[in-house]
């Protein structure tokens, strides 16, 4: 009836708002978010795969990466996209630094006196590894390293911490240190403890850096480890001071500047996910998941710590749970997939909402690199996915294992049997008219963008 | 129960490439889902029902008395026809055979026709076991694909494209979509636009009546234009939830839209709200006639609203206040505007 308001036109165009949205994309090591940064900023130039957007947003946009600024690296989307292009793809390498870029979305306007509206939505791409150091900024050495020996004296890390343990009761903690090269080999054994518990699929490890070290490799600072606390006098040339004092530069120099630099004021946080990684290797990895969602969201969102408070205003007013990779499964389950990620993180959810932060599960999958066939094995018709094989070069069936029905965790993990097979991604389309294929992103990313158009 | 061993799988033991999943599932161990109590509401319905159960009971004895009329007519009728074929075949053959072919394909129209009223009787009756399923499937969630794939099935040759078009997007979707995700995507998709689509149709027969009726002179009149247009209107909001009504199927539907019309407590809030949004200085300065068209305007709404109730597969899950204001508001708009 008034569709002729649409029509008209002004000399001038009544400016809407620009909008940033700040996006953080969280994620343990190899959770895959390097890889849904790049499908991300993918599907959105491409816009041919988001029907479920389109539809529910009803406005058409387009997106564009906005260039470089000059304080930070930039999160280089196009040698990404690059590797994903080749004949034989290949999955991008573990980011080894923080990287920055924005994508900038701009809305057709309904009304033709009106601006075209822009969301720009800045991406971070960092070390999932040191995420986890997130949650040593409200602690200090002495509750740090408590917490962590009572970790390492866990059943289930003993056997991976014993050779640090048992080297550090031969230790003099305390008194005046005299051997110069003491410090580095305690620190050394400590990230080889690391360094197991992350290839036997735990997560919460810290410091995370000692993992993934960046631009601080062979740094002095990073020189320490956790230590019992002391009952009696501390010398002031002691191991234990020494350690004390790297601890808080660490804590200052390091965790809380890339924290204010890169992690402050989100609107929306995506937790990525990897259930296989749980999956395949049982009831304790789920639980260290468990914990280490547990101390990443603490400090990020309500943190009891003054420091916390004044610097992070808790402004996140959405946290998406996604479960990754879920072309590695059949279709079949995914219903089965997401309440397993709804076990993972029914109490942090909980604790969300009575803060009035919306939270969402779901799963996806960034880059599809698999489709769903249905096979007969052992006389049993089941749900088979069909891809290539990394280092193979033709397409393979595979069964990962069905999921079974959560009832407890105990009957659940019990009758987890999977074996899932690391797929090499299919190639994407040659230009970017085209994105890759997907499972449920743009499902994800109406979820992102509903509250901001 | 699945101690299949995950791994590589030869390609000869490929099924087939596709992703529907129903079949493929292994037997879920027999112990009885908790899901399966009844529920109490259902039991609540009933006991209201029992109150309208008088008048179907005289109903139904009424019914009998006049299929035994007709019985006895038609046998007699029958009879009739076949003392006169017989007795027409020995005095003139000829006759009696042009006679017998108008006869039998006298039979065989009325006999198709009868068939066509079934089929669209069932038709209707369908809908009711398919909103008894709905209620049942929103708390088990397992069988909600076997339900939507149903309603697929219903519409997927729907005679206006649009929906037809929409329900066979939501076909290639089904897949992709989550237990959870799958009803309120099924209403979303091809529900939502046929509610609008029905909308449009009883705003405009609501607008209709309440002109007719305001400058109408006669009540008998009233009476006749509300009757028909009410009845043009059942017709097509039926046919746009794919039910194509005749005789029967119109009968077994009018009666649905007026048990729905009796258990409607949105159209008792309406009956306030009428007073309210008009308020009683407007209806006491307009004309009387006028008042009663808006009146008969809102009665053609609700009917319409009911006929909704009683064709959608789904139960409308949203209040329909805010399109009775709308309605009210264009009505009493279109009539007293044009009045000044």
């Amino acid at each position: 009836m008034l569709s002729f308001i649409k029509d008209i036109e002004l000399p001038f165009k009544i400016p809407t708002p620009d909008k940033t949205i700040k996006i953080a994309i969280t994620g343990l090591s190899r959770s895959g978010k390097t890889v849904f940064l790049t499908s991300l900023i993918n599907q959105l130039i491409a816009n041919d795969k988001l029907s479920y957007l389109n539809e529910k947003l009803g406005r058409t946009f387009i997106a564009r990466l906005l260039p470089p600024d000059s304080v930070y690296v930039r999160f280089d989307y196009y040698s990404k996209i690059k590797a994903f292009r080749l004949k034989q793809p290949k999955w991008p390498k573990a980011t080894r630094s923080v990287s920055k870029t924005t994508l900038q979305l701009e809305f057709k306007s309904e009304y033709r006196f009106l601006e075209n509206q822009i969301i720009n939505i800045e991406l971070i791409d960092y070390p999932g590894e040191w995420l986890m150091d997130l949650s040593m900024l409200d602690l200090d050495f002495k509750e740090w390293s408590a917490q962590m020996l009572e970790l390492a004296y866990e059943d289930k890390r003993k056997e991976f911490a014993k050779e640090w343990l048992d080297f550090l009761k031969g230790v003099d903690l305390y008194g005046e240190c005299r051997d110069e090269y003491i410090d580095e080999h305690l620190h050394d054994m400590y990230s080889e403890y690391l360094k197991r518990l992350h290839y036997g699929g735990f997560s919460f490890v810290q410091p995370g850096r000692f993992l993934e070290p960046g631009d601080m490799k062979d740094d002095p600072l990073l020189l320490f480890c956790p230590l019992p606390a002391p009952v009696g006098v501390v010398h002031e040339n002691s191991l234990y001071a020494a350690f004390e004092r790297k601890y808080q530069q660490y804590i200052d120099e390091v965790v809380k500047r890339l924290y204010l630099e890169h992690f402050q004021s989100f609107d929306t946080q995506i937790i990525l996910v990897d259930l296989l990684k749980t999956l395949e290797n049982g009831y304790d990895i789920f639980e260290d998941m468990h914990l280490s969602f547990k101390h990443i969201l603490k400090s990020f969102t309500y943190g009891s710590n003054n420091f916390l408070k004044r610097f992070f205003n808790p402004q996140i007013d959405k946290v998406i749970f996604a479960a990754t990779k879920a072309d590695h499964i059949a279709q079949s389950q995914h219903n089965q997939y997401k309440k397993l990620l709804e076990m993972l993180v029914w109490d942090l959810k909980k604790e969300l909402d009575v803060r009035h932060i919306q939270t969402e599960v779901t799963l996806i999958a960034a880059v599809k690199s698999t489709y769903d066939v249905k096979a007969k094995v052992d006389g049993k018709v089941v749900d088979c996915v069909r891809g290539i094989v990394e280092g193979e070069k033709d397409f393979s069936t595979h069964f990962p294992g069905n999921l079974p029905k959560y009832t407890s965790d105990e009957s659940f993990w019990k009758e987890a049997n999977f074996h899932f097979t690391k797929f090499q991604p299919r190639s994407f389309p040659m230009r970017d008219n085209h994105a890759t294929d997907h499972i449920r992103m743009d499902k994800l990313l109406y979820s992102i963008l509903k509250d901001h158009v | 129960m699945n101690r299949i061993k995950p791994g590589r799988i030869d390609d000869e033991n490929i099924i087939e490439e596709d992703n529907s999943d129903e079949k493929s599932k292994t037997l879920t161990p027999t112990r009885v889902d908790e899901e399966e109590v009844i529920e109490e509401i259902v039991q609540e319905e009933k006991k209201r029902l029992t109150s309208l159960r008088g008048i179907g009971a005289f109903a139904q004895k009424s019914m009998v008395v006049l299929g035994l009329l007709f019985g006895v007519m038609i046998t007699g009728t029958l009879y009739d026809a076949t003392s006169t074929a017989s007795s027409m075949m020995q005095n003139a053959p000829v006759v009696g055979v042009f006679y017998l072919v108008m006869l039998f394909s006298l039979l065989g129209i009325l006999g198709y026709g009868i068939f066509k009223e079934m089929l669209g009787y069932r038709k209707i009756k369908r809908i009711d076991t398919i909103q008894k399923e709905a209620q049942e499937v929103k708390t088990k969630p397992k069988r909600v694909r076997a339900f939507a794939q149903k309603i697929i099935s219903m519409y997927k040759d729907h005679e206006d494209e649009e929906i037809a078009q929409r329900v066979r997007a939501f076909e290639i979707e089904l897949p992709t979509l989550l237990d959870e995700e799958v009803l309120p995507r099924l209403e979303e998709v091809v529900l939502s636009n046929m509610d609008e689509k029905a909308k449009r149709i009883i705003t405009k027969y609501a607008n209709q009546t309440a002109l007719s009726t305001a400058i109408s002179p006669v009540a008998i009149i009233d009476a006749i234009l509300i009757l028909s247009r009410s009845h043009v209107m059942v017709k097509e909001i039926a046919t746009v939830y794919d039910l194509k009504p005749n005789f029967l199927a119109e009968m077994a539907l009018v009666k649905k839209v007026f048990m729905t019309m009796a258990f409607a407590g949105v159209t008792d809030i309406m009956l306030h709200h009428s007073h309210d949004i008009l308020g009683a200085s407007v209806l006491s300065k307009v004309s009387s006639h006028g008042a009663q068209g808006v009146a008969n305007g809102i009665l053609t709404a609700r009917i319409g609203l009911s006929t909704i109730k009683a064709c959608r597969p789904i139960a409308l899950t949203k209040k329909q206040d805010g399109f009775f204001k709308n309605i009210l508001k264009m009505i009493t708009k279109s009539l007293f505007s044009s009045k000044t």
